[in-house]
């Protein structure tokens, strides 16, 4: 037990230090050799800037799973609240002069107001009706940020220019000690790891709880005394808040806010991130959002072997997803802590096991049973995990 | 004691954010100084002008046989069209002046082409990827008013030229910046061009627009406006769309009950498409149509003419590259045949024309900055363009350190049948919005 | 008064395109209740097989041609892919769904190419339009229109009149009592997809002669469509007309009336007003559910 336990807090110690000195890496010689040779082998392009980005896609993911993935209401337009988030910012960084860390945080009570807003009609509204509402929301995005018709929002959401802010410069106190991009990396990282970090203490306490048990069964939950509609709505005002701190992050490190930032096939592949990566688990947000980040250009590198892979790019995602969702419900998390649970001479046998396991999935699946002449079956899936 | 250290854990959390955000929340002041009270949403860049000698004679990129270059295009999604024919178009010129002409002053040109799917986030992580770890010299073409706005500044600090994007928004030439060049006519000449045009054609018309619902819509019909000033025609209506609206049935009913005797269009192809076949095979209804040169392709007169061969005779709109379609023209034959040698999967096309435009004036311009090249002499020699017509323009080109805008000549064009098939020919006298002085 | 009449004619035929396509929705939805978020790229997949059929013959036969490969298409889709998700939670069926969607996009986009094409018209659409007094519909749009309210009807006879059709529905209300009285329910299920999917295929062509043929073309219409179904409730097939026909309605007035700059978020806004007085849909029934 305890050599498990020392080796977790040196794996988390590690973890911190890299977090901590990564934008000091590329000075070593080493690294950047590193560096270079990861992304001509894998078109991951680990630098500060990819990371910054990374620490933003972070809070997004992390406030989506805990919408759709702890407590089940699933949201096709979460990109409309980022947007809501990043506008706020935008405006308030452009016109007045707010400090950056406000005009964030004013994003993020925004986006949650109108999250909160949103999660009273969420209220009576299950499954696909509550897709379309979400759906409704990101599709009108784009015409309502450049409307100038009816009421001139434009003048003040930059209209179909968006708005455009000057980059984001390191404050004169750290000069020497950091560079720009340094500095917008810190200043982005750490409020995403708090935040991951409170998302992580709010999913393993009541609150999280009564997710999950929302999402597993409503009627079930509302029968042991969880209050329905108080944690429909904190999931959506949590989510939000998420969302527009996310947002206010992009605007800063983007410094341009359009409405093509926020497209509805972006809210989209916010969801596939965060299946692929993981639902209902905070690593797999990080997961997602490391995915989110890194995908068009690992794809970009495939296709120089094989040109075809560009165009094919979401095909592969979407079988991935198919996969994922009748073999591997947990996603990329899932695969991770069930290795990280065991030891090396473990690891074999899993393997072994894996190997076995999708052919076993396959061989329960109905198409398999009705040819080995299995009669009348009843169109289930049959012991294949299909629970989330 | 589970939850009190759960909530133990939780206070320490937010005891951090407090101190991190109040350190945060107070230095910022020190450098957001220019987020001050003037607005910079929708206005011009607020970098302007510049001396030359602020740009360092930088030679990053520039090996003594190699000269590179980057791009961002949108290769996926659906803008693809564009960069899926502008980049076989410039690549294909640059290939031939490689193998032709050794390069320009010896150096072999490399064009590396990223993809940003029309998405700002995207452009901005590639084209850091391009300067910062490709090591480009220069960015050429950088597509889409959208991507290339999250990019622009980021140039500008950096000191990189920005050489000729492929857009028509006003923004990223006036008021100039020193190291960017655009490439495309600005959308409110072209619609002055246009407006003109329809003021003299049409005198007493009553015009109705069709625009897209963003930047290219609004500016295009901005210029037509102006265009039309001092004349009696009236703008009596302007129906808007969003991109990924196609049928226009509805636009068009609400411009024939507001009793539009001329239309003027800023839409894409398919839109455009859409208005010319829904006004002359459904509704019936003969109305002049004028289109902004960006659907002056095939790919729109066959969507105009929607499986009805005919349809689209008579639209006009504003050319300033030479038509596909050109009978006996050099330049035009020279370069179905460099895409054919070079470039053998691509179809020839307007847009294919258009990317070795882009490709000639580029070559142009580093064969003008001579032997000695780095990112100050490139800014020099692009001001130095004077009367350069490349083989495909229709007008000729000239730049200075107060014009940066290369294509500002236009030749109305209209569709005709030529050999059979539908095409727009140009005609006309050529309509120069260059200004006088240098 | 005459340009509201016209709106409202337009947006009909708008609206007629996005109802065969909410009437597609609505069939996976009753037999399955999965909602088929790939409902319009299977379409347009579909109709670029279409593409291909129409080199060599005319529209009609070429129509007949697709609708079968179309039911191939659908049936197998439910029997591999769905099966396993469909009992599970919503949130897997949507994904999956999502899955399907990005793998037809994109394997159609390798294939066919980002260009839009123009598609051929059946003979009897093609001409000058209609006039009633000052009011004109294109003939497209009449046999769209037509097309729909056959298809509507055809629905409604197999699922009120037939054994088959009895049994689809039972299959869906409660699958153990069904097996029990003989009903091979694995078989209703994939014939719920297999219709859908060849119902789709019909609007893929009618869509893409309306317009021209290209990648993107069902995206914006599966938008409204799904709209549409929504509103009417989602198992209502007669809501699914209804709610197709309101959307495309709505669009042509808002954008009339308003401003051409609110059509898209007008229809949406009407969609979750009535969703919020009536969560199930105009049509929709409310579901009564064992815990």
């Amino acid at each position: 037990m305890p050599a498990v336990l020392r080796t977790r807090t040196i794996g988390w110690a590690l973890l911190v230090l890299v977090l901590i000195f990564f934008p000091y890496f590329h000075t070593w010689w080493g690294f950047s050799w590193f560096l270079q040779h990861l992304e001509s082998t894998t078109g991951i392009n680990l630098t500060v800037f990819e990371m910054t980005s990374l620490a933003v896609w972070v809070v997004i993911l992390t406030g989506l799973n805990l919408l759709t993935g702890y407590s089940g209401q699933i949201s096709l337009g979460h990109g409309a609240l980022v947007a809501v988030g990043a506008y706020i910012a935008a405006i308030l960084l452009d016109r007045t002069a707010t400090p950056v860390a406000v005009a964030v945080l004013a994003g993020g009570v925004g986006a949650g107001a109108v999250g909160f807003a949103i999660g009273f009609p969420s209220l009576r509204l299950t499954g696909p009706y509550l897709a379309i509402a979400t759906l409704a929301l990101i599709v009108s995005m784009p015409q309502l940020l450049k409307h100038d018709d009816l009421i001139d929002i434009a003048r003040f959401t930059g209209g179909a220019s968006g708005i455009d802010l000057p980059t984001a410069h390191a404050p004169g106190s750290v000069e020497g000690l950091m560079d720009d991009r340094q500095w917008l990396y810190y200043s982005t990282m750490l409020p995403a790891v708090i935040m991951t970090v409170l998302a992580w203490n709010i999913t393993r306490s009541r609150i999280g709880r009564a997710f999950i048990a929302l999402r597993d069964s409503e009627i079930g939950a509302q029968q042991m005394g969880v209050n329905i509609a108080f944690y429909k709505t904190l999931a959506f005002g949590l989510s939000a808040l998420y969302a527009g701190v996310g947002g206010g992050l992009f605007v800063y490190t983007q410094d341009f806010a359009s409405p093509e930032s926020f497209s509805t096939f972006q809210s989209i592949t916010f969801l596939v991130s965060i299946v692929i990566g993981g639902l209902a688990s905070i690593l797999g947000s990080v997961l997602a959002a490391a995915f989110f980040t890194f995908q068009t250009g690992v794809i970009a590198q495939l296709a120089d072997y094989l040109p075809a892979v560009d165009r094919l790019r979401w095909a592969i995602y979407g079988a991935t997803l198919i996969v994922v969702m009748i073999l591997l419900p947990a996603g990329a998390a899932g695969l991770v802590q069930r290795l990280g649970r065991l030891r090396p001479s473990e690891l074999l046998a899993v393997w072994q096991a894996g190997l076995r396991s999708p052919i076993s999935a396959l061989r329960a699946h109905p198409i398999f049973e009705r040819l080995s002449g299995g009669r009348g079956d009843d169109g289930r899936g049959g012991g294949t995990g299909t629970g989330a | 004691m589970k939850t009190s250290k759960s909530i133990m854990l939780r206070l320490l959390l937010v005891l951090v954010a407090a101190v991190a955000f109040l350190a945060f929340a107070c230095n910022d002041d020190e450098d957001d100084g220019d987020g001050g009270p003037e607005p910079t949403a929708g206005d011009e860049t607020p970098v302007a002008g510049g001396d030359l000698s602020d740009i360092p004679e930088d030679t990053t990129g520039v090996t003594d046989t190699e000269i590179k270059l980057g791009t961002h295009m949108p290769l996926t999604g659906i803008a693809g069209i564009y960069g899926n024919a502008i980049v076989p178009g410039m690549q294909a010129y640059i290939d031939f002046i490689n193998d032709t002409e050794g390069g320009v002053n010896g150096r072999k040109i490399t064009l590396l082409v990223e993809d940003d799917a029309f998405n700002p986030s995207q452009t901005n992580s590639v084209v850091r990827k391009l300067v910062e770890q490709d090591g480009v010299f220069a960015i050429l073409s950088g597509l889409g008013t959208a991507p290339h706005s999250a990019v622009f500044e980021y140039l500008i600090e950096n000191k990189i030229p920005d050489l000729f994007t492929a857009t028509g928004a006003t923004k990223f030439t006036e008021p100039v910046t020193r190291t960017a060049f655009g490439y495309n006519p600005n959308y409110i000449e072209e619609g002055q061009a246009l407006g003109g045009y329809i003021a003299e054609t049409y005198p007493d018309g009553k015009l109705g627009l069709l625009i897209q619902n963003d930047d290219f819509g609004r500016d295009g019909a901005a210029g037509v406006e102006t265009g039309l000033e001092g004349s009696n025609v009236e703008i009596i209506s302007t129906e808007t769309y969003e991109a990924e609206q196609t049928d226009m049935t509805s636009q068009v009913q609400r411009l024939q009950n507001a009793g539009a005797t001329v239309v003027a269009a800023y839409a894409l192809p398919r839109q455009a498409g859409s208005l010319v076949a829904v006004a002359r095979q459904q509704l019936e209804w003969d109305v002049p149509i004028i289109v902004s040169g960006v659907v002056a392709d095939q790919l729109t007169i066959a969507l105009m003419n929607n499986g009805v061969p005919g349809t689209s005779v008579g639209v006009v709109t504003a050319a300033y590259l030479k038509p596909l379609e050109t009978l006996n023209d050099e330049g035009i034959e020279k370069h179905k045949e460099i895409l054919a040698q070079y470039a053998p999967d691509a179809t020839p096309s307007n847009i294919t024309v258009y990317g070795q435009s882009v490709a000639e004036l580029a070559v142009e311009v580093l064969k003008r900055a001579g032997q000695d090249l780095n990112r100050r002499s490139v800014i020099e020699a692009g001001e130095s363009v004077r009367d350069f017509t490349c083989s495909v323009c229709l007008g000729a080109i000239n730049l200075s350190a107060t014009d940066h805008r290369p294509i500002q000549v236009f030749q109305l064009a209209e569709v005709r049948t030529v050999d059979g098939k539908e095409a727009f020919v140009p005609f006309g006298e050529l309509i120069s919005y260059e200004s006088t002085e240098d | 008064m005459e340009e509201f009449l016209q709106q409202v004619v337009t947006g009909i035929s708008i609206g007629s395109i996005y109802a065969i396509v909410a009437l597609a929705i609505v069939l996976i939805y009753r037999s399955t209740a999965v909602v088929n978020f790939a409902q319009g790229e299977m379409a347009m997949f579909t109709t670029f097989i279409s593409w291909s059929f129409l080199l060599r013959m005319d529209f009609w036969p070429a129509l007949i041609l697709t609708s079968l490969v179309a039911f191939a298409l659908g049936g197998a889709l439910e029997m591999i892919v769905m099966r396993p998700v469909e009992k599970a939670s919503h949130l897997n069926s949507v994904v999956v769904t999502l899955g399907l969607l990005a793998i037809f996009n994109s394997v159609a986009l390798w294939r066919y190419g980002p260009l839009p094409r123009p598609f051929e018209k059946p003979e009897v659409f093609t001409g000058s339009p209609l006039d009633v007094g000052t009011i004109t519909i294109s003939r497209l749009n009449i046999g769209i229109l037509a097309i729909a309210f056959i298809i509507m009807v055809a629905l409604f006879l197999l699922f009120n009149y037939t054994k088959l059709g009895l049994a689809m529905r039972a299959t869906a209300q409660n699958p153990t009592a069904s097996r029990l009285v003989g009903i091979n329910t694995s078989r209703m299920l994939a014939l719920g997809w297999a219709l859908s999917a060849t119902v789709g295929a019909i609007a893929g062509m009618l869509t893409a002669a309306n317009q021209s043929l290209s990648i993107d073309m069902m995206l914006a219409i599966l938008l409204f469509a799904f709209a549409g179904a929504v509103l009417g409730g989602l198992d209502s097939p007669g809501g699914a007309i209804v709610g197709g026909l309101a959307v495309g309605v709505i669009q042509a007035l808002a954008g009339t009336y308003i401003s051409s700059q609110v059509d898209i978020i007008a229809a949406f806004f009407v969609i979750v007003a009535v969703l919020m007085v009536r969560p199930t849909g105009l049509f929709g029934r409310r579901v009564m559910r064992r815990v």
